[in-house]
């Protein structure tokens, strides 16, 4: 299939992408890594990290207590490890390739997808966003496409890692 | 802590004891940004269900607003949280009552 993924047997994939489209990711990465330095003082990342007792405030502190630092931990890995493979890759004819092991190849669908639950937060985004057409003029018009892109690209990387 | 011997050994009664016997349940909840596939995938990933059940279970979470995934002992429940949290999703656990 054609596409920016091609999977490889070891679970890695071959990506092949335009350099607009890296250059937009690694823009998305170093903000995800800004927002990761700190995430408390950042507006929507509270899906980042969802209460695991809704009815419990006690049992909500201690989990909070014991899991948010390993939490917070695999996120800041997983972002300086995709940071790292967008630098890696090299440019020839206008395509852009990296080849990613399958620990990478997870890091980049967590972060994919923690970007689009931050953006996605702060878009306010609901079932009929991805309906709607985007307003041109809108101001989160960018947001939106970026939103869409992401969106676009962790699903046809899921798809190829199920096969 | 005192270091007297207890004279009797307390027994749990045995209706308390059935209570604690029941599991804990862990919830995975609807949210509109993550992918259909990519929490289908989640499913296989973490839990390893079959494709066809790590499919049902995404699409009860998305019609019904909710689906159980995991049952047991707190302690594996709040592990299995944690790992679906680590994949951003949204998940609590609580005790069948």
């Amino acid at each position: 299939m054609a596409g920016p993924f091609a999977p490889r047997r070891d679970g890695g994939m071959d990506v092949t992408l335009t350099e607009p489209e890296v250059e937009l990711l690694r823009s998305v990465a170093a903000q995800m890594d800004q927002v990761l330095e700190a995430p408390e003082q950042v507006a929507h990342t509270e899906r980042l990290f969802p209460p695991a007792y809704t009815d419990d405030p006690d049992a909500q502190a201690e989990y909070a207590r014991l899991m948010t630092a390993d939490l917070l931990d695999g996120k800041r890995r997983s972002v300086r490890s995709v940071i790292e493979t967008l630098e890696r890759g090299t440019l020839k004819r206008d395509h852009w390739r990296v080849r990613l092991s399958a620990d990478e190849t997870q890091d980049w669908i967590a972060v994919l997808n923690d970007a689009r639950l931050t953006l996605g937060s702060r878009l306010d985004v609901t079932e009929e966003s991805y309906e709607r057409d985007i307003d041109p003029d809108a101001p989160d018009a960018i947001a939106f496409e970026v939103f869409r892109y992401l969106g676009y690209l962790e699903e046809f990387l899921v798809e190829t890692l199920m096969g | 802590m005192s270091t007297t011997a207890p004279t009797t050994v307390q027994r749990p009664e045995t209706e308390e004891a059935v209570k604690t016997d029941r599991p804990w349940l862990v919830v995975v909840w609807n949210d509109p940004i993550n992918l259909m596939s990519y929490v289908t995938y989640i499913f296989q990933k973490l839990f390893g269900f079959p494709r066809e059940k790590a499919h049902t279970l995404m699409l009860q979470v998305h019609h019904e607003g909710k689906a159980i995934v995991a049952s047991g002992p707190r302690e594996r429940c709040e592990a299995d949280v944690a790992r679906l949290h680590s994949a951003g999703l949204w998940a609590t656990l609580y005790k069948e009552s």
